[in-house]
């Protein structure tokens, strides 16, 4: 009978082998493993958002793409920013008036695929402070110094101009036809009722009318009757939906807020009487949570309860 | 004084709501407990008041009023603030509110007008204030941001002010009633002490507001004893150093009221404004408020120093600039991308960096580096300026 130290040295012996078959396994290439194709970005969609000229401007050189891994590179210091919102890819593009030999681009245009609208609407409404409008192309976005930048579903584009003959509005609107009506749209603005003239619509991304617990709001303000009213929306998953119903509810109660519960179309709803608000609607439904601030009768509260269970 | 005397009282009654709300769930929220009086004006604020940069709503102006806050600092470029605070008017007591905006226009920051504007240009501006805040005047209107960069001409700075337009059009504004008290402000970062130095001397301004805090410039003590002694008040803005987020070390919540104390702690300051965008800010820097500055509060500092301290460009000082061969604007620039990263006004900082003249682009190539060892508090600038340059332009 063998003893253990017998089978220790057959084992010992046995090591080098088992070390070469798996060396020798691991050598092999197996497509199944590695999928180059989902890890790897598609660019060419894209890539077809910038033409070759558009208004007088052509293109210098191809479009270049960026990623995750290598955004740091064109984005220096800001390229965490865009990926903690949502950021998949960046292409960027640099025109040049045609006819002319500019040393350098006097237009360039900057594309980000956030992947969602609502991110995308997100970047706008950060860096216009909160002060986007509507463009001449209906895009929402902002002008600033030297440019225009505005989203088109997931997109969000950013277009610097380094001449003033730039005509930056048919740029803007070559570039928005060119991403076309396939972007994603803004699914959650189906929640916002048809109430009359619509003043504006914004998105705010953290501390909505200063209360900490209340992000990423979208907002429209109508004119009612001659009266003002803001719309606002939570879009978010069930489980959040809940967390900002009670969250409310905890705030009403350490600020000493108070509210009535009203039954609508079978629906619980809440009149607010805020002293610092006035009286405003909280609406939370399993899987949306909206409300009106400003003007409000009966018939604008049905056609918010309306709209959102015609989504539900 | 009753705080709530701030307020109309309709603004807080509560109707009979068929949901009562027990008691025990009710937390003390944090009040202003000290008012001071602003030199020879007066009148008397809270030592904690609202900065209204970034403002959210009008809600925020009448819960800032209600904890016993009453005075606001605003401008016409502080995004939408001048407009809410107009919304918030039908509810507050006018006479019990104290309101500082800037001569200034609100396109594109920083419109503060500049020297060359005629009596007329502020005249509209300051009515324009008016018409977006509801009111017929305004308590004091400042010649804002004196020494900012593209100024670095003193003497052209001294002339925008003591500019006979803007003074002119000042006299007219309080002969009808529109501003009681003329007041301009600095941080920096050209001049700061020469400048507010001159205002206090002229004779013209009623109330000083320069960037102070704990990581001060050295020369502004002297500034303030003197304003102090001619009875021209001080308001204290940059009170954070920097703001930078001290909750990385699990400090957060000592970090701010520290800060706030130590400015007040002096006895030339009568008040601090300080932007408050939250419920939670409100409650943060409303704990100092009448509070004593206390060892334990020094030792907060002096971590958040150490901590901070080789990175904080100290607003006000531009002792470094002189040794960029390229006059790049070294404090400008790094007080933008404070703006950026810190206080979270990305397009503010976006904006005010694509107008400085001489931008930190020329940094990518300088082989000099004779900005090295410039700056008196060790910040590695050069490295400093190559990532704000990053930041505010979004490229390399």
């Amino acid at each position: 009978m063998a003893g253990p130290i017998t089978y220790r040295l057959i084992l010992l012996a046995l090591l080098p082998v088992v070390g070469v078959l798996i060396y020798m396994e691991g050598q092999k290439y197996d497509p199944a493993l590695i999928d180059f194709q989902s890890a790897g970005y598609q660019a060419d969609p894209m890539v077809s958002f910038f033409p070759d000229e558009m208004a007088g401007y052509v293109r210098r050189g191809p479009v270049r793409s960026y990623t995750k891994e290598n955004l740091h590179e064109y984005v220096n210091g800001h390229a965490e920013y865009f990926i903690s919102a949502g950021f998949r890819q960046l292409a960027a593009g640099e025109y040049s008036e045609r006819g002319t030999e500019a040393s350098g681009p006097e237009l360039v245009v900057d594309i980000y695929d956030m992947g969602k609208s609502i991110q995308a609407l997100g970047i706008v409404a950060d860096e216009s402070g909160g002060r986007s409008e509507t463009l001449g192309t209906g895009a929402t976005g902002f002008r600033s110094g030297q440019g225009v930048s505005f989203v088109k579903g997931q997109y969000y584009v950013r277009m610097a101009a380094y001449s003033k003959k730039v005509p930056l509005e048919r740029v803007t609107g070559q570039i928005d036809s060119r991403i076309g009506a396939d972007a994603d749209p803004f699914p959650e603005f189906a929640r916002l009722p048809a109430l009359g003239e619509v003043v504006q619509t914004r998105f705010i991304r953290e501390g909505y009318r200063g209360l900490d617990f209340v992000n990423n709001i979208i907002e429209r303000e109508y004119r009612v009757e001659g009266k003002t009213l803001q719309v606002f929306i939570f879009p978010g998953s069930k489980d959040e939906v809940r967390r900002l119903s009670e969250a409310f509810m905890n705030y009403f109660r350490q600020s000493e807020i108070n509210y009535k519960e009203i039954q609508k179309k079978d629906q619980r709803i809440y009149e607010v009487h805020d002293p610092y608000e006035g009286d405003w609607i909280l609406l939370p439904l399993d899987d949306s949570l909206s409300g009106i601030f400003g003007y409000y009768n009966d018939k604008i509260i049905d056609a918010l309860i309306g709209k959102q269970i015609a989504i539900k | 004084m009753k705080r709530r005397d701030f307020l109309k009282t309709s603004v807080l009654a509560t109707a009979a709501f068929a949901t009562p709300l027990s008691a025990e769930t009710k937390t003390e929220k944090p009040l202003v407990r000290a008012y001071r009086v602003l030199g020879k004006t007066g009148l008397k604020i809270s030592d904690i008041s609202l900065g209204t940069g970034g403002l959210p709503s009008a809600s925020m102006v009448l819960r800032a009023i209600d904890r016993g806050i009453n005075y606001m600092d605003t401008a016409p470029d502080y995004g939408s603030a001048e407009e809410y605070i107009g919304e918030a008017m039908k509810n507050i007591k006018r006479d019990k509110i104290i309101i500082a905006t800037k001569f200034c226009t609100p396109y594109s920051y920083p419109n503060h007008l500049q020297l060359g504007s005629k009596k007329k240009d502020y005249i509209k501006a300051l009515e324009d204030s008016l018409s977006r805040m509801k009111t017929d005047y305004v308590d004091f209107c400042f010649v804002h941001a004196i020494g900012e960069s593209n100024n670095k001409n003193a003497e052209k700075e001294k002339k925008r002010l003591l500019d006979e337009e803007m003074l002119s059009a000042v006299d007219e504004l309080k002969k009808a009633g529109k501003m009681r008290f003329l007041g301009v402000s600095s941080h920096g970062p050209d001049n700061m002490e020469d400048l507010l130095l001159t205002a206090v001397r002229s004779g013209h301004f009623d109330l000083i507001m320069p960037a102070f805090n704990f990581m001060k410039a050295p020369r502004l003590p002297a500034v303030l004893k003197e304003a102090h002694d001619k009875g021209i008040a001080i308001v204290a803005m940059k009170t954070l150093a920097g703001a930078k987020d001290m909750k990385i070390e699990g400090k957060g919540e000592e970090f701010e009221p520290a800060a706030l104390k130590w400015t007040l702690s002096h006895p030339e300051i009568s008040g601090l404004v300080i932007t408050i965008k939250n419920i939670s800010h409100l409650d943060l820097y409303l704990s100092a408020s009448g509070q004593k500055f206390s060892a334990a509060d020094q030792r907060t500092l002096d971590r958040y120093a150490g901590r901070f301290g080789k990175e904080y460009c100290r607003t006000g000082c531009n002792q470094c600039e002189p040794s960029c061969p390229e006059g790049v604007a070294i404090a400008s620039t790094l007080r933008f991308q404070m703006y950026f990263k810190d206080y979270g006004m990305e397009k503010k900082a976006l904006l005010s960096y694509a107008r400085l003249e001489r931008k930190a682009d020329k940094c990518f190539t300088c082989e000099s580096e004779s900005c090295s060892g410039a700056c008196p508090y060790g910040l590695p600038v050069s490295a400093l300026l190559r990532d704000a340059h990053g930041e505010l332009t979004f490229t390399v």
